[in-house]
């Protein structure tokens, strides 16, 4: 019994992740990854 | 019939197993672009947690089981079924929960390796698919074949840690992945220089200590054995690094910091499957020769073949886990692993038959490992795309994948 419940959990756990939407870069950057000067250069494409 | 010392060990050498793991992270996350960091180290972090739930839950079994054919281990200990606190695996004398233990870092720790071929462009999603796929379909395969009681092991083949079982196995799969993944967007730029090599440094010397763990752990008890694993551990290590470092001082004129630590590891990766079947000479040449190959093996792969390998596992693991395979089969003397007529003897110590074997064990560890992982990467690609979209990429995989940056500087 207990087995069951462990792979259902892990199963509702890997099937959840493949369903979640992917949100990216619009819902949450914590910091704006193209405005900051600290990284901007690492983020922003080449413009050679 | 518990033995407290062995017991001891092996529970102590299960947890500096499990610090490679995060140590893995920081080694390759320095490597990447700062925009990458964060995703590359949750790699390593996040198949710790997932590949500790499928060891339990079915990858144990699939080594460990019964023998089915020489190829697999049976269901009989899906969950761990059937498997008490009071079982002591044998003849070491420890708990089988100890071994299980053990054995689960091992496991998580491979598919882990081969995130570093495909950094900062694959699908989170796709890599969660992937290593469940991978640990279940190639991993626990050849690791029964090996430790199991499977067909490598009738053949007489040795793998004292996991050179073929684990280095071979994830650095072939990781220049498939890289060859199906395609390069990234700046390959060839400076902007795929590393953002922080003293993190690079800090995780190489924690795989460093951890490796002691994994080597001389392997011997499950607190034996002369495992002494021999871990003095010639260390020798190999500071060998490899020595080699490489040198190659590359002497090819590009500065004694470079990455080679040294990247050094230190090829060498950890070529004495693996040796390390409690040779002696300390042995040692500095299996150490010499993972320095001198994955070096230029590196050049190779990203300088002639213009592979991705992002991180160069396949010229670190993959080169360096056949060499010491290779190695293993010249260099084993019996006196290391219980003497006359019980150890292991090499081609250079009367035996040759051993090395043939040893040849055998890794080709075909290799040519599993490239059909398999590319018939699971061609089918995860069937339910989730594998790399991300190309302003997913420019962004960054931390902003991107994971709406998080590392530096709020």
């Amino acid at each position: 019994m207990l087995l069951m419940i462990a792979f259902l959990l892990f199963a509702v756990l890997v099937v959840s992740w493949l369903v979640i939407p992917e949100h990216g870069r619009e819902e949450r950057p914590a910091t704006d990854p193209v405005t900051s000067p600290n990284i901007s250069s690492d983020v922003m494409p080449s413009k050679a | 019939m518990i033995d407290a010392g062995n017991t001891a060990w092996v529970l102590t050498s299960a947890a500096l197993v499990m610090l490679m793991t995060p140590a893995l992270g920081f080694f390759y996350g320095g490597l990447v672009s700062r925009k990458n960091v964060l995703s590359t180290i949750m790699h390593s972090f996040f198949i710790l947690a997932l590949i500790s739930v499928v060891w339990v839950l079915w990858g144990y079994t699939l080594v460990f089981g019964p023998d089915k054919g020489g190829i697999i281990g049976g269901l009989d200990h899906i969950g761990l079924r059937g498997i008490a606190p009071t079982d002591v695996w044998e003849p070491y004398g420890i708990p089988t929960y100890a071994f299980i233990s053990f054995q689960m870092m091992f496991a998580a720790i491979t598919p882990a390796l081969i995130t570093g071929a495909f950094a900062e462009r694959k699908r989170f999603k796709a890599f969660v698919v992937f290593s469940i796929l991978w640990s279940t379909f190639v991993y626990a395969p050849l690791a029964h074949w090996v430790w199991g009681g499977g067909w490598m092991f009738e053949l007489g083949a040795i793998d004292f840690a996991g050179g073929i079982v684990i280095h071979v196995a994830s650095g072939v799969a990781a220049l498939v992945a890289a060859i199906v993944l395609g390069k990234r967007r700046t390959f060839g730029t400076p902007q795929t220089d590393p953002h922080d090599l003293t993190m690079t440094v800090l995780g190489a010397g924690l795989l460093w200590f951890g490796w002691f763990g994994f080597n001389a752990g392997s011997a499950l008890g607190a034996t002369g054995q495992a002494a021999t694993a871990f003095l010639v551990t260390n020798v190999a290590a500071a060998m490899g690094a020595l080699t490489w470092l040198s190659v590359s001082w002497i090819r590009h004129g500065h004694p470079s910091v990455l080679g040294a630590a990247a050094g230190a590891v090829a060498g950890l990766v070529g004495i693996t499957p040796a390390a409690g079947f040779v002696g300390p000479m042995a040692a500095i040449i299996i150490g010499f020769g993972a320095g001198l190959f994955c070096c230029l093996a590196l050049e190779f792969v990203k300088g002639k073949l213009h592979v991705d390998d992002a991180l160069d596992v396949f010229a670190v693991h993959g080169i360096g886990g056949i060499w010491g395979a290779i190695a293993t089969g010249l260099f084993a003397q019996d006196i290391y692993s219980g003497g006359e007529g019980v150890g292991y003897n090499g081609a250079f110590f009367g035996n040759p038959e051993l090395l043939w074997n040893q040849v055998v064990a890794t080709a075909a560890a290799v040519v599993f490992s490239a059909a398999m992982t590319f018939i699971i990467l061609k089918v995860v690609n069937l339910i989730v795309p594998l790399r991300v979209e190309e302003d997913a990429e420019v962004l960054g995989l931390d902003s991107s994948q994971h709406g998080e940056v590392a530096y709020q500087l």
